[in-house]
C-alpha cells in the first residue's frame, strides 16, 4: 500500500498514487468519492440504468487515466470532469435514437420524513427531471459539497461569471416549473 | 440588502453545501435575519438538494462490476511507471521473469516427460523375454573362460601340463588360494570339459567363468 495515501488520504494523493498503478489507493480513492460521482451522474443522467452503466465506466476511466492527473486541479472535479465527458457522449448517442428526459427515477423511501414532505421532494424531483441536462447538471454540480462556482465553471468548461448566472436561471426554470405544477414557495418553506 | 443583491444570492448555494469560509458564513446569516427573501430562496435551494440528496446510490453490484472490469484489464494496461520499473531491473530480473513463468513451466514439466519416454523406449530391450537376466540363463553370451582352483599342493609343473592336455591357456592367475582364469584354445562346448577338469585330484573347484 502506498505510504502517501495511508497518512493523509486526500483524494489528490489517492488519484496521484492510483496513477502509479496503486490499486489500494484506488479502492480508497472509490469508496470516498463513489456517492458524489454517482449523485453527479444521477442529476445529470436521470436514468438509473443508463446512470449505472456510465458510473462503471468512469472509475474504469478514471483509472487507467490516473497517471495523466496532475495536481493543479481538486481530483474530485478532474473525476466529475471524466463522468461528465462520459455522460455527454453518451447523451449525444442516445438522443440520436430516443428522449431521455422522461422521468424515469423513483427517490429512496426515507422513512422519517412526512408524507408531506416526501410528497414535495417528489414534486421538486419530477421538476428537476423536466429540465434540460445542462440546467439539471449546473444546479447539481452547485449543491455538491463544497464546490465553488470556479470548480463548476471548470468542469463545465465555462467562464465563472456564465456560471454563476447559469446556476440561478436553471433555478428559476426550476421554480417555473414547481408552480406549473402547483407548488408554491409557501409549499416549500 | 435584499435576495436581489448578487452577492447575496451567490452565497446560498455555497452556503448550502458548505463551502463558505466561517467569516463568509456569519456575514450572510445576518444577511439571513435581515432578509425574508433571501430566507425563501435558500429555502429552495436547500429542498432541491435535499431532493438531490435522495436519489439513489451506488451499491455493490456496481462496485463488484468495476473492480472485476479493472482486474481483466490489469496485464493489457501496465501503466508506464509500472512498464520503467521492469525496464529498470534489467536482464537479471527479465530472466528470473521468465523463469517464474507459468506457462513455461508447464513446458519445461512436458518436454521432461517427452525426453523420459523417448530414453525409457530406447533403453528397454526389443524381447520382452531378455528384459532379466540370471546367472544361470541358456541365453546368455557363452562363457569362454573357466575359474579353476588348484589344491595348494598342486606345483606349477602340474597345472601347467595339465592345461597343456586340455588345450587351455591361462587368463589370469594364479590368484589368492591358487586361482586362475583358463581359457580354450579353441572355440569348444565347456560342459564336458568341466566334468572331466573336476574329476582330477589336483583340481578342487572348476566352473565357467561368467564374470568376462
Amino acid at each position: 500500500m502506498n505510504e502517501t495515501a495511508v497518512i493523509t488520504e486526500s483524494n489528490e494523493d489517492l488519484l496521484t498514487a492510483a496513477g502509479r498503478g496503486d490499486d489500494e489507493a484506488f479502492h480508497r480513492l472509490y469508496q470516498q468519492t463513489n456517492r458524489q460521482v454517482y449523485a453527479y451522474l444521477m442529476r445529470l443522467l436521470n436514468n438509473e440504468t443508463l446512470v449505472k452503466d456510465v458510473f462503471v465506466d468512469t472509475y474504469s476511466e478514471i483509472w487507467k487515466s490516473a497517471p495523466k492527473f496532475r495536481s493543479q486541479s481538486p481530483a474530485l472535479s478532474w473525476m466529475i470532469g471524466v463522468a461528465r465527458n462520459l455522460a455527454m457522449n453518451r447523451l449525444k448517442r442516445i438522443r440520436h435514437y430516443d428522449d431521455i428526459d422522461e422521468p424515469t427515477l423513483e427517490l429512496a423511501t426515507v422513512d422519517d420524513n412526512s408524507l408531506e414532505q416526501q410528497q414535495t421532494k417528489s414534486l421538486v424531483h419530477g421538476a428537476l427531471a423536466q429540465l434540460k441536462p445542462q440546467h439539471r447538471e449546473i444546479i447539481s454540480l452547485v449543491l455538491l459539497q463544497e464546490y465553488s462556482y470556479q470548480m463548476v465553471a471548470d468542469i463545465m468548461d465555462i467562464p465563472l461569471n456564465t456560471a454563476k448566472t447559469r446556476v440561478f436561471y436553471a433555478k428559476e426554470l426550476l421554480t417555473k416549473k414547481l408552480t406549473e405544477m402547483g407548488i408554491s414557495k409557501n409549499d416549500i418553506e | 440588502m435584499t435576495s436581489n443583491d448578487p452577492k447575496w444570492r451567490e452565497f446560498i448555494p455555497l452556503y448550502v453545501n458548505g463551502s463558505l469560509s466561517a467569516s463568509q458564513r456569519q456575514a450572510f446569516e445576518q444577511a439571513l435575519a435581515d432578509d425574508p427573501g433571501l430566507q425563501s430562496e435558500l429555502d429552495e435551494f436547500r429542498l432541491i438538494g435535499q431532493t438531490l440528496d435522495e436519489l439513489p446510490m451506488p451499491d455493490d453490484a456496481e462496485f463488484d462490476q468495476l473492480f472485476r472490469r479493472i482486474e481483466s484489464s490489469k496485464p493489457a494496461q501496465l501503466t508506464a511507471p509500472q512498464a520503467v520499473t521492469k525496464q529498470k531491473t534489467g536482464l537479471f530480473e527479465g530472466f528470473r521473469q521468465w523463469l517464474v513463468n507459468p506457462f513455461l513451466a508447464w513446458g519445461v514439466a512436458a518436454a521432461q516427460f517427452i525426453v523420459l519416454a523417448l530414453v525409457l523406449v530406447n533403453l528397454l530391450p526389443e524381447n520382452e523375454d531378455a528384459r532379466y537376466q540370471t546367472l544361470s540363463q541358456t541365453s546368455m553370451r557363452p562363457a569362454s573362460s573357466i575359474n579353476l582352483v588348484f589344491q595348494p599342493s598342486a606345483t606349477m609343473a602340474e597345472i601347467s601340463e595339465l592345461l597343456r592336455k586340455q588345450g587351455l591357456h591361462i587368463v589370469n592367475g594364479p590368484g589368492v588360494g591358487n586361482h586362475f582364469v583358463v581359457a580354450s584354445d579353441t572355440p569348444m562346448n565347456l560342459d564336458p570339459l568341466l566334468e572331466q577338469l573336476r574329476q582330477t585330484d589336483i583340481i578342487r573347484f572348476a566352473e565357467k567363468n561368467l564374470t568376462e
